[in-house]
């Protein structure tokens, strides 16, 4: 260990050998993963006249095409009103009030994330949807059930799946909150509720519109668990994976749009909440001080969270209730056996943790460089620039991405040929998808670490290498592990852009395996692999909460 | 008419006893501070008065009226904090006229009102501004108009100048205190700057441990401490350990270590006790050349510091302890340079006497 220790001190002193690793680290972050990300671009360019003849000219295609893309805006705009006006005052609540749980809750926030989206698509499906063998109204001997398939069941599956990106930004605003400027609004006559309307909330502002933001670029680009509950409604993602192979320019058309509308409206909230200044409108003060009540406030706390326990943790539990029925009888008919045992189920789990280790570590070795590099090698505009375009790798829908990566790697016009549809392409868009998800927080971990420890490591005679593996590195401990956390959970649980990736085949990732078991079984009415995927759903949703176990206990070890 | 009674108030956080029964009176129209080494408590008791975090056990009166579980936004009284704590996203004007709009008055009034209340601070600020457009010293004025812009007649302050540049603070305390009295308000602040303290409060509450320690005015602190803690915490203090070895009428004679002897006034105390002299350095005086009578003492200078407005000496005794002496800095008075020997004169009416503290002198005296 310490002569690598002084190799790659040595290594770090030497210029040309400091230059031709960032290089390498640059063209990984240029080359493979945001331009591959944004190939749709030049790709369609080169294609405008196909685009016109086959999209354009066709009425009948565009009107499908334009359809898809405006449902999907319209869902994932409900979705940030939604998920905004529940998560802000539950981030509150975890922040602000101490009750029994809270720890428990805190956790159970982000299994809908962790867990993959297609196992609590199928979930939520069985929860609300039309009576079928297995559902909740069926459970209840009900004849009809709460929501059937369509828009709504697909706000009620977005919502749930976008909320702890809202809560966990609105989260980390309201816990750096100095208390002092709700003390001076208090003394100033203002009652709790006047002092959260008027002064909190401003503040956290730029916390809500990061989390709006995430959450709308997730739910624009749900693939898996959309095609379980969506039926006739088919959102834009869902457009682009039917379409990929029957029409590639319609699909470049949505992918386009998609990403436009993403990048469009980030820019937008971005300049809105740097230059808004939230107004105070005239106070009320008779309501807003019975607003501020104990009891009040007792009773907003209760409704939010009883929100919770029915829309967003009664559906995403149910897959644990549902195996709990009499198994159905085996059918006779089964079309493929082999994509519907056992086996498929356990090789496609190793296949999504294998992948989500090594996408993991991968990013890790090269997100790591890279965000030194950005933040200690660069300055000014240069600086701004590589910040947004690691921001850029984040906001791009997955699904868009995973069509992108394909019409680069894959066997499209104009692409490299090198990758067909399957798990070698599966590979490279994780790998892709979860970079940013490491970089960044390790990013601003640095941007908020004073330089001066590395100066006083480097007066004291250490190396560059040295200082970093001395002082850098523990002293962002917490933020490399919170990257590493959050790329695996985010490859674990993907979906969309898998499903694109994967193309017909099935036996790919877990997530792409259960949408593939569900729509198998709708499509048959086949019950014995409906009853499977609720096992293995289940099963998927026990992991998920014991990896998120896992994670707080390391996390909780480090910080 | 804001008068304020603390009685027997006591607060925990966690395993630290922030304040371990309090009890203070303040009279109307008081100016007082608190001082304190750091974790005395006194932010802790001034966020009680407003309201801010409720009491363990004890009882706040405002007014006569017992105001505990009454929320802060009810008391009426206005608070200024150490970090200022301007809305950001407020103007100066917004900031001012906030107390009246969270009051339901219509913006027009309030800011009318505003407008009015920004008069009080000794700079002309522009009501538009933004706060991080202010300067340190602007900024704390903006916050106290706010504070008092809905007529809160008992102000609060929690370290108000700490955060502002030297020079500033201290032509701001004054201004304070003029505030203050123009206005007829109760003033309660908080501060560790003794200095800033000592001249503008009307009364000084002494702080440590969370308990309180002494309340007098100012010159009462400085020449009548009630304890050593006090004796030392306010001002510069020699404290020598010795014995009373011989006692007549109203004077005795101590002994201090190796022998050296001093005489000093000394009521209700027995041959032999064991006891600290304090003694003041303003009220010892130095000479070059040996002179007679009480209390003379030979010594050597160790240093000598010009200060502002004062020569400060620290004298080697001939049994090793240091002595300081402060005389006032004259345009005429030169300075005796270090290494000279010098005689020292200690008038015996001046020596304050403590009983030596049971826990050691140094515990007695820690700021912790």
């Amino acid at each position: 260990m310490a002569s690598l220790s002084g190799l790659l001190d040595k290594a770090t002193r030497s210029a040309l050998a400091r230059k031709a690793f960032n290089f390498t680290v640059l063209a990984f972050f240029f080359g493979f993963v945001l331009i591959p990300s944004l190939w749709v671009f030049p790709h369609t360019l080169t294609r405008l006249d196909q685009m016109y003849t086959q999209v354009i000219a066709k009425p009948e295609v565009l009107s499908e095409a334009v359809t898809s893309l405006i449902r999907s805006v319209e869902i994932a705009l409900a979705v940030v009103v939604i998920d905004v006006a529940v998560g802000v005052p539950v981030a509150w609540i975890l922040v602000r009030r101490k009750f029994m749980g809270k720890e428990f809750l805190d956790t159970l926030l982000d299994l809908p994330v962790t867990m993959p989206t297609s196992a609590l698509g199928f979930s939520i499906y069985l929860f609300w949807a039309t009576p079928r063998k297995l559902s909740m109204a069926d459970l209840l001997g009900l004849k009809t059930g709460f929501l059937s398939e369509g828009p709504l069941l697909v706000l009620a599956l977005h919502a749930v799946f976008c909320l702890p990106y809202v809560v966990r930004s609105v989260i980390g605003m309201v816990s750096e909150l100095d208390p002092t400027y709700e003390y001076a609004a208090r003394t100033l006559g203002a009652p709790s509720f006047t002092t959260f309307r008027t002064v909190s909330l401003p503040s956290i502002v730029p916390g809500i519109v990061s989390g709006a933001i995430l959450a709308f670029t997730r739910s624009v680009s749900e693939t898996g668990a959309t095609m379980i509950v969506a039926g006739w409604y088919e959102t834009a993602p869902v457009y682009i994976k039917r379409m990929c192979d029957v029409n590639p320019d319609a699909a470049s058309l949505v992918t386009i749009s998609l990403i436009a509308t993403s990048l469009v409206l980030v820019f937008a909230l971005s300049a809105l909440s740097a230059y808004w200044r939230v107004p105070i409108v005239r106070v009320l003060p008779s309501l807003e001080r019975w607003l501020s009540t104990a009891k009040a406030s007792a009773v907003r706390d209760f409704v939010i969270l009883a929100f919770l326990a029915v829309v967003v943790f009664a559906p995403t539990f149910y897959i644990a209730v549902a195996p709990l029925q009499a198994p159905p009888q085996a059918q006779a008919q089964r079309p493929d056996s082999t994509e519907f045992g056992w086996d498929a189920f356990a090789e496609t789990l190793v296949n999504s943790l294998l992948i989500a280790s090594g996408a993991t570590a991968v990013g890790l070795l090269l997100g790591l460089p890279l965000a030194m590099y950005i933040s200690r090698r660069l300055s000014g505009r240069l600086k701004v620039l590589l910040d947004t375009l690691v921001n850029v790798s984040v906001i791009v829908p997955t699904s868009a991405l995973a069509y992108s990566l394909y019409l680069f790697w894959g066997d499209a016009p104009g692409g490299l040929g090198l990758f067909e549809k399957g798990l070698a392409l599966v590979v490279v868009v994780h790998m892709v998808l979860t970079f940013p998800y490491v970089v960044r927080p390790i990013l601003s971990a640095l941007e908020g670490l004073d330089p001066v420890y590395e100066e006083a490591a480097l007066t004291l005679g250490a190396k560059p290498y040295t200082v970093f593996r001395t002082v850098v590195l523990p002293l962002i401990r917490p933020a490399i592990l919170a990257g590493v956390v959050l790329s695996f959970t985010r490859s674990f649980s993907e979906t969309g852009a898998t499903v694109i990736a994967s193309g017909a085949q099935v036996r790919t990732t877990v997530p792409v395996l259960i949408v593939g078991w569900v729509k198998q079984a709708q499509k048959l009415g086949d019950q014995v692999a409906l009853y499977n995927a609720s096992i293995a759903c289940a099963l998927l949703l026990g992991l998920s909460y014991a990896m998120l176990v896992a994670f707080r206990l390391v996390m909780g070890r480090v910080k | 008419m804001p008068r304020v009674e603390v009685i027997g108030v006591r607060k925990r956080f966690g395993d630290v006893e922030a304040l371990r029964g309090v009890d203070l009176s303040i009279e109307d129209g008081e100016y007082v501070c608190i001082i304190g080494p750091s974790g005395c408590g006194k932010t802790t008791l001034l966020r009680i008065i407003a309201g801010l975090i409720p009491p363990d056990e004890g009882h706040v009166y405002i007014d006569g009226k017992l105001v505990n579980g009454v929320p802060p936004e009810d008391r009426g009284l206005g608070f200024a904090f150490q970090n200022i704590a301007l809305f950001p996203h407020m103007s100066v004007l917004d900031n001012v006229a906030y107390g009246l709009r969270v009051r339901g008055k219509d913006a027009s009034f309030s800011k009318k009102v505003a407008r009015e209340m920004l008069r009080i601070s000794p700079i002309e600020i522009s009501p538009k501004a933004l706060p991080r457009e202010l300067s340190g010293g602007a900024a704390q004025a903006v916050a106290i108009a706010r504070a008092l812009a809905t007529g809160a007649k008992l102000l609060l302050l929690d370290e108000p100048l700490g955060a502002l540049d030297a020079r500033v603070r201290v032509s701001m305390r004054y201004e304070l205190r003029r505030i203050v009295k123009d206005l007829g308000l109760t003033a309660i602040h908080v501060t560790h700057n003794q200095a800033e303290a000592m001249s503008i409060a009307d009364k000084v509450v002494v702080m440590r441990s969370g308990r309180v320690m002494q309340v007098g005015a100012p010159r009462e602190l400085f020449w009548q401490p009630q304890n050593l803690f006090v004796a030392y915490f306010v001002g510069e203090i020699t404290l020598l350990e010795g014995y009373i070895v011989e006692r007549s009428e109203d004077r005795c004679l101590i002994e201090l270590r190796e022998g050296l002897q001093l005489v000093s006034t000394c009521p209700e105390r027995a041959r032999g006790d064991h006891v600290v002299a304090a003694i003041r350095p303003e009220r010892v005086k130095l000479y070059a050349s040996e002179v007679g009578g009480e209390n003379v003492l030979r010594g050597k200078v160790l240093s000598a510091r010009v200060l502002t407005g004062v020569l400060r000496y620290e004298v080697l005794l001939e049994n090793g302890e240091t002595l300081l002496v402060k005389e006032i800095l004259t345009h005429a008075k030169r300075r005796v340079l270090p290494e000279t020997s010098v005689w020292v004169q200690i008038p015996p009416q001046s020596i304050l006497l403590f009983d030596y503290p049971s826990i050691g002198l140094m515990r007695e005296i820690s700021l912790e």
